[in-house]
């Protein structure tokens, strides 16, 4: 029997789940129940609390986004209102997905694609994380197993799901470099990646005095690195967004405008184009920043613009930035 | 105190490292009025600051950013409203390890409202690494019950990037929030 649960679900859904989940029965690969302690929940992104349960899961969860919208950019997604085909859909594909048995023998993560595939990804004009390291990690987020991440030439990354953390060699962040980028960039055909033990984790570690990271961090490096100015869909670059909350950029390796960016879009709901006007930032560097944003579950779509004008005398414009110069004298950001 | 000062105001309970912000960017030495504890403070904290601290930086075109932080015991809070007249902004520092950090926010964000909202604010918890918890989260819930959108990020107030972080997100309100 395969379990599932659900969070935050709002007002009459929790009794319409069950009741399709019993509709869709016989049209499943397995067997499915509710049961509170299931690995596998639901979640009501669109809500603040289960934002929030996205943002820090328990150990051992596997979620699934719950929304209008796939804004989260999840490997497991089910749009709202439930629909029997796509809940069949989704069911059948976790039943062969996700590991739900912790004796049973461990499958791979799923994290293989077609080398054609991969090479119209990248020759494309949109941005699809499923085809580079950041999408490999949220597939291993989903399977729940410690894996090794290795690309020719650059040291491996390692993956502690149940953690949400990663090691690798110490690095700094705010100040990689070009290779360094390509890593971070790099496609899934140029990922090998390996299961591994607890045990194997931690002699790695022992031996190759490795550090740990939180996965937010390179979920973010990464989604920056590959976006490369890329919208995420041709409809994407009209939609309104904002932000929900500031990203944690204790965590994210930053540039001052990202600052920028960010405080904007918390206050105003506006689409790409007119939030590279206002912040005076370039659509790329708007464009790289909204896919990161959306990679870690901050960016929200919204059906009306909504701005705020602010006028700023010129004079306190040029003493921000002077101070902001002179704060800059001796931080080093990444270019 | 000239009211024309650019300035910036550092505030937050005792012990959540004020002067070592103000330090960790000031071209000078901070000069602060640090004074032996006074009885009843629960904070493993010798000496703290009973008026105020006070660090400067010379920015490039002659002009000086004035650094202020703010008494650490709430006895001397009726300096509070004198040190943030003309002042840029507010840097709240919270002291994770304290017996309610929430609480000691809502003391801040409640003393200086007003200001807040002509200005803006940014929030920066310190000692994340002995008191994990409040989270993050919990912190964006209680400001999200306020209707408030501020920035809060864990940092070391030893670190200059952490406060140079914070300031650039304060300037960052203040010009396209």
């Amino acid at each position: 029997m395969y379990k599932l649960y659900y969070h935050a679900l709002q007002k009459n859904d929790p009794v319409f789940f069950r009741s399709m989940l019993q509709l869709v029965g016989l049209k499943l690969s397995q067997n499915w129940e509710i049961d509170e302690h299931a690995k596998l929940v639901l979640v009501d992104v669109e809500t603040p609390e289960g934002q929030s349960f996205w943002q820090n899961p328990p150990a051992e969860k596997v979620l699934i986004a719950y929304a209008r919208q796939n804004d989260m950019q999840s490997s497991w997604f089910l749009p709202k209102p439930i629909r029997t085909q796509s809940l069949i859909q989704l069911l059948n594909e976790l039943a062969e997905h996700v590991c739900f048995d912790n004796d049973a023998p461990k499958p791979p993560a799923k994290i293989q694609a077609s080398h054609m595939d991969v090479v119209k990804a990248k020759a494309s004009e949109f941005f699809q994380p499923e085809y580079y390291l950041v999408g490999v990690l949220q597939q291993i987020l989903q399977s729940q197993e410690i894996t090794r991440a290795s690309c020719t030439g650059f040291p491996p990354l390692y993956i502690v799901p149940s953690e949400r953390r990663c090691f690798t060699h110490q690095v700094q962040f705010n100040q990689i470099n070009t290779a360094q980028k390509m890593f971070y960039a790099a496609s899934i055909d140029e990922l090998e990646c390996e299961t591994l033990s607890t045990e194997q984790l931690q002699q790695d570690i022992k031996q190759h005095h490795l550090v740990a990271y939180p996965i937010e961090t390179i979920l973010w490096l990464s989604a920056m690195c590959a976006s490369q100015g890329r919208f995420a869909s041709a409809s994407t670059q009209n939609k309104f967004i904002r932000l929900v909350q500031w990203p944690n950029f204790a965590l994210f390796p930053y540039q001052p405008y990202h600052m920028n960016l960010a405080a904007y879009m918390l206050k105003n709901v506006a689409d790409v184009h007119n939030i590279a006007q206002k912040t005076q930032c370039s659509l790329e560097n708007v464009v790289d920043f909204t896919n990161a944003c959306s990679i870690i579950g901050i960016l929200k779509y919204e059906q009306e613009h909504k701005v705020v004008e602010k006028q700023l005398p010129e004079a306190r414009r040029g003493l921000f930035k002077t101070i902001l110069q002179r704060l800059a004298d001796t931080v080093t950001f990444h270019k | 105190m000239r009211k024309d000062q650019i300035k910036l105001v550092f505030t937050g309970n005792m012990g959540a490292g004020k002067t070592t912000a103000i330090a960790s960017i000031s071209e000078i030495p901070v000069i602060n009025t640090d004074v032996l504890m006074s009885s009843g403070a629960s904070v493993d904290k010798e000496k703290t600051t009973v008026a105020m601290d006070y660090g400067e930086l010379t920015l490039d075109n002659g002009e000086k950013l004035f650094l202020y932080g703010t008494p650490g015991q709430q006895r001397f809070d009726y300096m509070w409203q004198i040190l943030i007249q003309g002042g840029l902004g507010l840097i709240i520092l919270i002291d994770n390890s304290g017996v309610d950090p929430i609480g000691d926010l809502a003391r801040y964000l409640d003393s200086f409202h007003d200001f807040i909202q002509e200005t803006g604010a940014v929030i920066g918890i310190t000692h994340t690494d002995d008191a994990p918890r409040p989270d993050l989260q919990m912190y964006y819930h209680y400001l999200q019950e306020r209707g408030l959108q501020l920035p809060v990020f864990p940092i070391d107030a030893r670190s200059r990037e952490s406060v140079v972080m914070l300031i650039q997100a304060l300037l960052a309100i203040l010009e396209y929030g």
